[in-house]
């Protein structure tokens, strides 16, 4: 990777770069069903995402430091999340938008339907919801900004796999709401 | 071959405006294709103004063809291909055609040639392009082949690897064999005109055996008393978190193991705190001061006190059920928790229904002599063998009620369970039938996710007499991992 990945960047400087990254976030919209819908409203001007630095519609996986996974993701569709994934550059992120991409939702019977992106990618902000709206996904965005304020490259690359994922609202958005004590 | 739909007759003149003709009605549409089609037609019934053509197979793409081209048919819009399964049979194959000259619909179907196993349908891509990838859909969830198809492979709407046909109806949702549907799965009760039958029983309806105050009382006290061990055991808990003794002895060490199964006993305290709150109405504390005069009811701790309390809601069918359960011939030591069971279900069902706490009692009788199913339930959980052999004698609608509830929990009843009001009477329950039935060997404090799948599938094949305890012993371990990772999760703010 560089220098990053193998020297401890001394505190100011991190504090610099992180405050850069944070607050440039060229995120891909893996929109896949009606949580793309309110991703897109975050967007627009009502809640506009870009006010917090998140830069939407990269032109493409290469140019995108955040993907947005919103919606249901099929097995037939999550080799090609996980390919557009894999084309993102290092040091990346993944939110995980709405209850279908956190474990499949409402379809978690389904023949057809992967319980979780989680399964295919790492993911650093769960956003539970069906759909969430907007403004969890803007509390999603501030919670992974505030991650990457802190965070050290280093340290993320090393514990690629191992990683505390982030829950807006807490709990664990992974289980089936049929799971949930009342 | 053409996109452009036809070389048939009907559009020979240059193609029609779209909706430039009279549509046929579906009578002279049937009368058209008879008279077309003549014995080639197996079956014309019209529904809701529409015809639908039931062809034999070797006909099917002649009849298809027909409608095609036939100038006063005109279907030149192929509009959707799909197959039924019709069990036994084997499957349909229904294709929907639509004029766009004459804005007129018509429906063919024709059952596949093979049967179950190897369902062959001749393909009708040579008549439609369009026809093909809905062919091809139709192999994804039904495995019927398509002689000539073009290419019925790779799969287009499932992984390439997928294995089975998920549309038949044999097809087996892997997830739900894991975990059992968490929804209702049996209908409520519906009127004539499809409305949901409100009509109560009134109170007048519940069982007119005298109320055995003392075994309410008794069975009142129990709870409590496992409430406030509970209680006790979520307090040690930070401190001794080797509380979840296995002992089911005696109430204290059913609470403990009760917390123990639940990750400590806080979830078990504290989610019945709500709900019994909220239930707990003027009538009910009445009822509970009645039990307190019946002198049944144990002195004890402030805690125990508050908890009675907070009970409260259980007391008016708590006595009732008991009478059900002894009148089934339960044994004696077990009663006052048959009857807390019996009773606690009964308010899960109710709560679910949205009724008052009332009406439980009464409500528990409504379905025993319509429909079967309790019935059923109640041999079900006669086979089970809890002990004695249950008589006729005892309220049928109460015991069989209260115990369908109980035994649905691991498969129908969750929704009801995600109200507040129902988790609790529930788990109350499941933990009076856990102790009730011996074997809970696998249940630890420290049951994983993991640990639950693995114990939802029946390893080893239970027989008749095993069905029941077992479905119990996986109700408790749902309930112990659920409050564990609730726990672990969103303790923070549960608490």
């Amino acid at each position: 990777m560089g220098l990053v990945d193998k020297v401890d960047v001394p505190q100011p400087l991190k504090f610099v770069l992180n405050w850069g990254r944070k607050y440039s976030l060229w995120v891909m919209n893996f929109g896949l069903a009606c949580c793309a819908i309110e991703f897109i409203a975050t967007s627009t001007a009502r809640h506009d995402f870009m006010r917090l630095g998140v830069i939407p519609f990269a032109h493409g996986p290469r140019q995108a430091d955040l993907m947005v996974v919103a919606g249901t993701l099929t097995d037939k569709m999550a080799p090609a999340l996980k390919r557009l994934y894999d084309q993102m550059p290092e040091p990346k992120y993944v939110i995980s938008f709405g209850s279908c991409s956190n474990c499949g939702g409402p379809y978690w019977d389904s023949y057809s339907v992967t319980k979780g992106v989680d399964q295919i990618v790492p993911v650093d902000v769960y956003v539970p919801g069906c759909p969430p709206r907007p403004e969890a996904l803007l509390e999603g965005i501030i919670k992974l900004q505030e991650m990457i304020g802190q965070e050290s490259l280093k340290d993320r690359y090393a514990e690629r796999e191992a990683r505390t994922p982030i829950v807006v609202g807490g709990g664990d958005p992974t289980r089936h709401p049929a799971d949930d004590p009342a | 071959m053409a996109i452009a739909p036809t070389a048939g007759a009907g559009v020979e003149a240059g193609v029609p405006a779209a909706g430039s003709k009279e549509p046929m009605t579906a009578e002279a549409m049937s009368q058209h294709l008879r008279g077309r089609l003549e014995s080639r037609v197996v079956d014309a019934t019209v529904a809701y103004g529409q015809l639908t053509v039931t062809v034999a197979p070797q006909n099917w793409v002649a009849a298809i063809r027909v409608c095609r081209d036939d100038p006063a048919l005109a279907c030149d819009f192929f509009d959707f291909l799909s197959a039924v399964d019709r069990g036994d049979d084997g499957f349909e194959v229904v294709v929907h055609l639509y004029s766009i000259a004459y804005r007129h619909k018509l429906t063919l179907c024709a059952m596949a040639p093979g049967g179950r196993a190897k369902p062959v349908m001749p393909t009708l891509t040579g008549l439609y392009r369009g026809a093909n990838w809905h062919e091809r859909e139709a192999y994804d969830m039904f495995g019927i082949d398509f002689e000539g198809h073009p290419g019925i492979l790779p799969r287009i709407l499932t992984i390439e690897n997928f294995e089975g046909w998920p549309l038949r109806k044999e097809f087996l949702l892997t997830t739900r064999e894991a975990k059992p549907w968490p929804g209702a799965k049996e209908p409520v009760d519906h009127k004539a005109d499809g409305d949901e039958d409100a009509a109560q029983p009134t109170a007048a309806d519940a069982p007119v055996e005298p109320v055995d105050k003392a075994a309410a009382a008794k069975a009142k006290a129990e709870r409590a008393k496992a409430k406030a061990a509970a209680m006790r055991a979520k307090k040690a808990r930070e401190r001794a978190a080797e509380l979840g003794g296995q002992e089911g002895g005696d109430q204290a060490g059913r609470a403990a193991e009760l917390g123990g199964q639940e990750g400590g006993g806080a979830p078990a305290g504290e989610q019945r705190d709500v709900p019994a709150q909220a239930e707990a109405s003027a009538a009910q504390m009445a009822t509970e001061d009645e039990a307190a005069d019946a002198g049944q009811a144990e002195p004890g701790s402030d805690v125990i006190a508050e908890s009675a309390d907070e009970f409260g809601g259980g007391d008016t069918e708590g006595a009732s059920a008991a009478q059900a359960a002894a009148a089934a011939g339960e044994p004696e030591p077990q009663t006052p928790e048959g009857a807390a069971e019996v009773a606690d279900s009964a308010i899960a069902k109710d709560a679910a229904a949205g009724a008052s706490a009332g009406d439980t009692a009464a409500r528990a009788t409504q379905d025993a002599p319509g429909s079967g199913e309790p019935v059923v339930d109640a041999e079900r959980e006669a086979k089970a063998g809890e002990g004695a052999p249950r008589t006729a004698s005892g309220t049928p609608g109460v015991e069989a009620e209260g115990r369908r509830d109980g035994a649905e929990h691991q498969s129908g009843a969750k929704p009801a369970a995600e109200t507040p009001g129902m988790v609790s009477p529930t788990q109350d329950a499941e933990a009076a039938r856990g102790r009730q039935e011996p074997p809970a060997p696998s249940q630890g404090p420290g049951g994983s996710r993991a640990a639950d799948s693995e114990d939802d599938v029946p390893v080893a094949p239970a027989t008749e007499a095993e069905e029941a305890p077992l479905a119990s012993d996986q109700d408790a371990e749902h309930e112990a991992t659920r409050d564990e990772a609730a726990d672990d999760s969103g303790g923070g703010e549960r608490r």
